[in-house]
């Protein structure tokens, strides 16, 4: 069922007592907001999303609050809670929803049951591309740009692989745009909704782009990684391919492994499943129209072996 | 965990989620195999009570034990077995980190017995089962601290950065040293000199724990079995006991086992005597057979009672903070619990330094709170 199918005034009302219980990268996460402006903010982005109607376990529960009942009238603050636990200090009231986008992200790293990366991930024709970047080279934007041009979008930030099968599972909140890309994606997607923008955070201005319907249609169908492309932005440079060597590639993910050593064994095997059967790139791009034509090219060159179903590289 | 004959769970009543949470978690912990029966609202509240009191990784350990896993929903499988991994990775960081403190210290030729979350798990007793450690705690003759803290500083162990204040509250006063942090791993060594702190008046000689100690391979000791009891029950009471249910699952377990070692109890009580650890021992005795039901013969507890328990109307007093502040305070919200932790944490000042020392300690630490909130709001 989607969030979208139940009338707004029983989710308003079903958000600030039980919560609503989203199902999102194979959990089933209780979120549930005592702020009404925060509310608002969550039927625009989250509508499509899938929810469990009926009571049951919940894998996490998060709380958006007020951080105190005096901060609910005077100096307005939020907490957010995971479980019970308070995640950050005290943020002002206009960026509530930061939080909850950063505490969805903290839960969903936090089950050792799956390794994941700080990584961007894209679909298209049953290949996944996983974008591995640290904050600020511009993966989310990238991703903003693939998936304007029909790539399906799994996440923006976090890629999730499954334990049982090395599958990447969709968790496709809302696409995070900060400073000048915000204006970037409204130019090239003048028809997508794009949230009022958050400014004066601790990473400038931010606004969240809703991923496309079909995206979310498909959240809980999983897809095979087939490439890696590791973006870095440089203004005004040319566009630059170089494929990475193996070893390059497990030190990369390793090094973008949120939970990493607390998954062990099976985050190592992981790893090194990876390394072995998807291709690596490290891309160097000034414009955003050259780092998706770039992984678009690559993409094309990818197909999966029949024989082995592993990802494997043809020659252009 | 329930054994026969073990007085019955507190009864379970209707309170707000986290404080309901907390009470089931007092009985699930004790009788694991209840929680197949609970409700999906009531796992709701029970496991993440387990998660914020770090005691999911050996509930998910208890179940499996008793094979009755498949019988949760799969979100609460997929939480347990998540601690249990997590648990898992901390075991393996601090045997590394025990490792480390043994080979740093190995030149010294002094008697090294490892304290708590470490000594349970060096020495592969119940308590380390599923359990999350924070540090490495050590005891070491309180001649040799010198020599101790000097090797472990130049073995790449970093002092904490501490204004002169706390440097004399603990160098003077406490039991321990102030608390060593590895340069480069950022894992945290507490070294011990004795097991309570001196200032309070009662003064335990660290080479008659370490005479009594038991070995465990390497050149690595663990205090005795009553010393261990006497020190997890100290830790628990006359520190400040909220939210401590762990702790007291700690004393539970080891009593549990020790128990059945003959002449144990007798040990245990006569060893409380002389080191001036009754009253600590009386209380862990009452609060484990009263909460998690630990089974301690009837004549041993009527002897504690008779020697070492204070009159009754603080007993009762006592009763009321342990039962809010472990049961209540394990819900990290506020009503009884929190005024049952505050009140134990000014209890656990109050028995551990003389009056005199403690108004002055209370003025100081005021001081230099202010000083620093003004210092943070002038940044």
């Amino acid at each position: 069922m989607q969030l979208g199918a139940v009338p707004e005034s029983a989710l308003r009302a079903q958000f600030r007592a039980a919560g609503v219980r989203l199902l999102l990268a194979g959990l089933c996460i209780n979120l549930r907001i005592d702020v009404p402006v925060v509310i608002e903010q969550i039927l625009q982005l989250y509508g499509g999303y899938p929810i469990e109607p009926g009571p049951g376990t919940d894998d996490v529960r998060v709380h958006l609050k007020y951080a105190s009942p005096l901060r609910r009238f005077i100096g307005r603050r939020t907490l957010v809670f995971a479980d019970g636990a308070a995640l950050y200090r005290p943020m002002p009231l206009r960026h509530a929803y930061l939080m909850i986008d950063s505490a969805l992200d903290q839960c969903v790293s936090a089950n050792v049951a799956n390794l994941v990366l700080h990584a961007a991930v894209v679909e298209r024709g049953g290949l996944a591309a996983i974008l591995p970047a640290p904050s600020g080279s511009g993966k989310s934007t990238i991703c903003a740009g693939l998936v304007t041009r029909g790539w399906r979008l799994l996440s923006d930030e976090l890629a999730v692989l499954r334990a049982a099968d090395g599958r990447l599972q969709p968790f496709p909140l809302p696409i995070t745009l900060k400073n000048e890309s915000i204006a970037l994606i409204r130019q090239l997607v003048p028809d997508a909704y794009i949230s009022p923008v958050f400014t004066g955070t601790i990473r400038g201005d931010m606004a969240f782009l809703r991923p496309p319907a079909d995206s979310i249609a498909r959240s809980a169908e999983t897809a095979e990684p087939a490439l890696i492309v590791s973006p870095t932005y440089q203004a005004g440079a040319p566009v630059t391919l170089r494929p990475l060597r193996k070893s390059e590639t497990f030190r990369l993910l390793a090094a973008s492994g949120i939970n990493y050593y607390a998954t062990q064994r099976f985050g190592f095997d992981t790893v090194a499943g990876l390394v072995d059967s998807c291709p690596a790139w490290r891309l160097s791009y000034g414009t955003l129209e050259q780092a998706v034509d770039a992984i678009e090219a690559l993409l094309a060159r990818v197909r999966m072996d029949p024989t082995t179903s592993r990802p494997a590289i043809t020659n252009a | 965990m329930d054994t026969p004959g073990s007085p019955p769970a507190p009864p379970v009543r209707t309170a707000a989620p986290a404080v309901r949470g907390a009470a089931l978690l007092v009985r699930s912990m004790r009788d694991p195999a209840s929680i197949t029966r609970l409700d999906a609202e009531a796992l709701n509240d029970v496991l993440p009570a387990a998660y914020r009191n770090r005691l999911l990784a050996r509930l998910e350990h208890d179940l499996a034990d008793l094979g009755i896993l498949q019988g949760l929903p799969e979100a609460a499988r997929r939480q347990l077995a998540s601690a249990r991994i997590r648990a898992h990775v901390n075991a393996v960081t601090w045997r590394f980190e025990i490792d480390r403190v043994r080979r740093a210290l190995a030149g010294l030729g002094i008697r090294i017995a490892l304290l708590k979350g470490t000594a349970y798990l060096r020495a592969g007793l119940p308590p380390a089962r599923g359990r999350f450690s924070v540090d490495v705690d050590i005891l070491v003759p309180a001649a040799d601290i010198g020599r101790v803290e000097w090797t472990l500083i130049n073995g790449g162990w970093l002092p904490a950065k501490m204004n002169a204040y706390d440097q004399h509250y603990y160098r003077d006063w406490m039991h321990q040293i102030p608390p060593l942090t590895h340069g480069e791993r950022g894992t945290e060594l507490d070294v011990h000199h004795t097991i309570f702190p001196p200032v309070s008046g009662i003064r335990i000689d660290s080479e008659t724990l370490l005479a009594d100690a038991t070995p465990v391979g390497d050149g690595l000791w663990v205090l005795s079995p009553s010393d261990m009891v006497l020190h997890a029950a100290t830790h628990l009471f006359q520190e400040d006991p909220a939210g401590r249910l762990r702790d007291l699952l700690d004393l539970h377990d080891l009593l549990t086992l020790f128990g059945q070692q003959p002449g144990f109890w007798e040990g245990l009580t006569e060893r409380a005597g002389r080191l001036g650890l009754g009253r600590p021992l009386y209380y862990g005795l009452r609060y484990a057979a009263d909460l998690t039901g630990t089974a301690i013969p009837a004549a041993v507890l009527a002897r504690t009672q008779a020697a070492f328990a204070p009159d009754a109307v603080r007993l009762r007093v006592m009763d009321w903070l342990v039962r809010n502040a472990i049961v209540a305070g394990t819900s990290g919200q506020g009503g009884s619990g929190a005024v049952a932790r505050f009140l134990l944490f000014v209890r656990s000042h109050w028995i551990k330094m003389p009056l005199g020392v403690l108004l002055r300690h209370a003025v100081v630490k005021s001081c230099h709170r202010m000083r620093e909130r003004n210092a943070a709001r002038e940044r």
